[in-house]
């Protein structure tokens, strides 16, 4: 345990580094929140870097390169002219303390559920695990592992910083362990809140309200799938989603590259990451139409782009793509019935979450048409992604369904949640009375 | 008293005729509020941890009782790299067979599970010759050239002669 701590905290250490540089505008919880996450993300692309150039993974060559990324970030940004902070001074209330404590307790519980015991999901031990366990005996990525035919079932092509995070981990632990796995999971969901915090403060100046909006978004941060590219896909693509939205609102171009750069990190996690970054960038251009500000978004592009390259010289296939696509989505489209049962059959979790969630956002949409248009159409656009992939299954469809439909849709509620409460805002805050947003 | 309760229902009545879609709003907060709080992280402090920390030890592998103890034991026998044959009985892909053969790749990571079975439930007999060790779950096959190294109420491993 006392390893993976350690490990997780000399990253947090780099990202909040790293994260000051980039948004030196931002409030605490922000920096803290995306320092976390793109502190994980540096040992870990670090030793993606070591495989590419052939060279064994050391904890020490690793913590080499990501020293060396974090100083050059933090040098360049010395030169430049220092940031006015966008964070304001909100009123402490002993209220908002009271239900950030109970939000504390709550990720507490998270943190002894998840490391209670070794993982159990079986997508954990038959992708997501095997392979960190299989690249930390090898020291590297075992390319002849991923391309040989008996393992196609551990999904060879799925994007690889979840297994390199775990074997960041397991290189500072010196052993493989996947008991403490969970602190990893607590931490993308922590981090996630805490930038969730923060931005709510920031937009609606009330400590009381931020505290109760994060106190709603806890079970869409903390995913109960321990092991899974979720819980990190929740981060990065929700924080990513906050942060461009944020930066749109601010008019904030660096911003832009910021949340871009966590994008890059969600594609980098799971293809669902990859459709993500397409979905956003169509909702960067409904907000704010074909503007220059869209080179900005280049970190989300770059960042998954070796993977793409090297799974193709590799040949690892996406099992979605096996076969012809388009027949199969004809077929299915001939089955609506089908296709609508399995729908409601399976659930979405928390039902009065929902009613909630769709109350706001039927009440508070027509306002918010203008405001929120990039985060609606991106989550929009990646929910039609969705119903793309379960259409063009080469599964049963209802089999599909059954294995993956809540977990999926969990993906989005994050950043669909904090959307939706930052809706409320004008409604709760009025231009004029206190608290009233920016 | 009595006065007071009717005075702030008729200030709540006014607020919500006056502000109905702030009130919808606001009904809507409180529901996702209420709706997210997952009692379950509150009660895991008050559990029996020991006892389910031994349940997710043998969850992922319910199915085939055993399974994981036998295959620690071949993962501390057999070296890196090690080819090791899989057998569940009875033999048949979607009964047992993929269900062991996909978590024992985790179970024995660093070494190369070789499958005896495809999906069609044919017997790859080729896999077995290319075999260093044979690891067989609940049965002691008897394949010839093969000579025992374990054998516990769970199964048995073999290494090549």
């Amino acid at each position: 345990m006392i390893g993976t701590v350690l490990a997780l905290l000399s990253a947090f250490g780099c990202g909040v580094i790293l994260a000051s540089a980039l948004m030196p505008e931002s409030g605490v919880r922000i920096v803290a929140g995306t320092g976390f996450l793109l502190g994980l993300a540096l040992p870990a692309s670090a030793l993606f870097l070591l495989s590419i150039v052939g060279v064994p993974w050391s904890l020490p060559a690793a913590g080499i390169i990501s020293l060396a990324v974090v100083g050059m970030v933090f040098l360049i940004r010395r030169r430049l002219p220092p940031a006015v902070s966008q964070s304001r001074d909100a009123h402490h209330s002993i209220a908002a303390i009271l239900i950030d404590l109970l939000s504390v307790v709550l990720v507490l519980g998270y943190v002894t559920f998840s490391t209670n015991g070794p993982v159990i999901e079986y997508d954990f031990i038959g992708i997501w695990g095997v392979k960190a366990w299989t690249f930390f005996l090898h020291g590297g990525i075992d390319w002849k592992f991923l391309e040989h035919p008996w393992r196609a079932f551990t999904h060879a092509d799925y994007p690889i910083l979840l297994p390199l995070t775990f074997d960041y981990l397991a290189l500072a632990r010196g052993a493989w362990d996947d008991r403490w796995i969970g602190l990893l999971f607590a931490g993308y969901g922590a981090a996630s809140l805490l930038v969730a915090r923060g931005a709510l403060e920031e937009e609606s100046g009330s400590q009381v309200f931020s505290a109760l909006g994060t106190f709603a978004l806890i079970s869409a941060a903390l995913s109960p799938y321990i092991g899974l590219a979720e819980g990190p896909l929740i981060a990065y693509g929700g924080v990513g989603i906050i942060l461009i939205r944020r930066a749109i609102a601010l008019e904030d171009s660096s911003g832009l590259t910021t949340g871009a750069l966590l994008l890059g990190l969600a594609a980098s996690t799971k293809n669902e990451g990859m459709t993500l970054v397409v979905a956003a960038i169509l909702g960067v251009v409904a907000a704010i139409g074909f503007d220059r500000r869209l080179v900005r978004l280049w970190p989300a592009i770059v960042i998954p782009l070796p993977w793409v390259l090297l799974r193709s010289v590799h040949s690892l296939h996406n099992d979605l793509a096996t076969g012809s696509v388009l027949s199969r989505i004809w077929l299915h489209l001939h089955e609506p019935g089908l296709f609508l049962r399995s729908i409601t059959r399976y659930p979405l979790g928390r039902p009065l979450f929902w009613v909630g969630l769709l109350l706001v956002f039927l009440v508070a949409l027509p306002p918010a048409l203008k405001r929120e248009r990039f985060a609606l159409t991106t989550i929009a656009i990646q929910y039609l992604f969705y119903v793309f992939a379960y259409l063009s299954t080469p599964h049963g469809v209802d089999w599909h369904f059954k294995w993956s439909w809540e977990r999926v849709i969990s993906q989005m509620t994050f950043p669909l949640g904090f959307v939706v409460i930052a809706m409320t805002i004008p409604f709760l805050f009025p231009k004029g009375e206190a608290g009233s947003p920016p | 008293m009595g006065t007071s309760v009717q005075f702030r229902s008729d200030q709540i009545r006014s607020a919500i005729f006056t502000h109905p879609k702030r009130t919808a709003v606001a009904l809507g907060l409180f529901l996702m509020i209420v709706g997210s709080f997952e009692p379950f992280y509150v009660r895991i402090f008050f559990s029996d941890r020991d006892a389910l920390r031994r349940l997710y030890v043998e969850l992922p592998y319910r199915k085939l009782p055993g399974f994981r103890p036998l295959l620690s034991r071949v993962r501390e026998l057999t070296p890196l790299h090690a080819k090791v044959a899989l057998w569940v009985p009875p033999g048949r892909w979607n009964e047992g067979y993929e269900y062991g053969y996909y978590r024992s790749v985790y179970l024995i990571a660093g070494r190369e599970v070789v499958p005896l079975l495809d999906a069609a439930d044919h017997f790859l007999s080729s896999n077995l010759d290319q075999a260093d060790y044979l690891v067989c779950w609940h049965c002691n096959p008897g394949f010839a050239g093969f000579k025992t190294v374990l054998r516990t109420p769970d199964g048995f491993l073999a290494r090549k002669r």
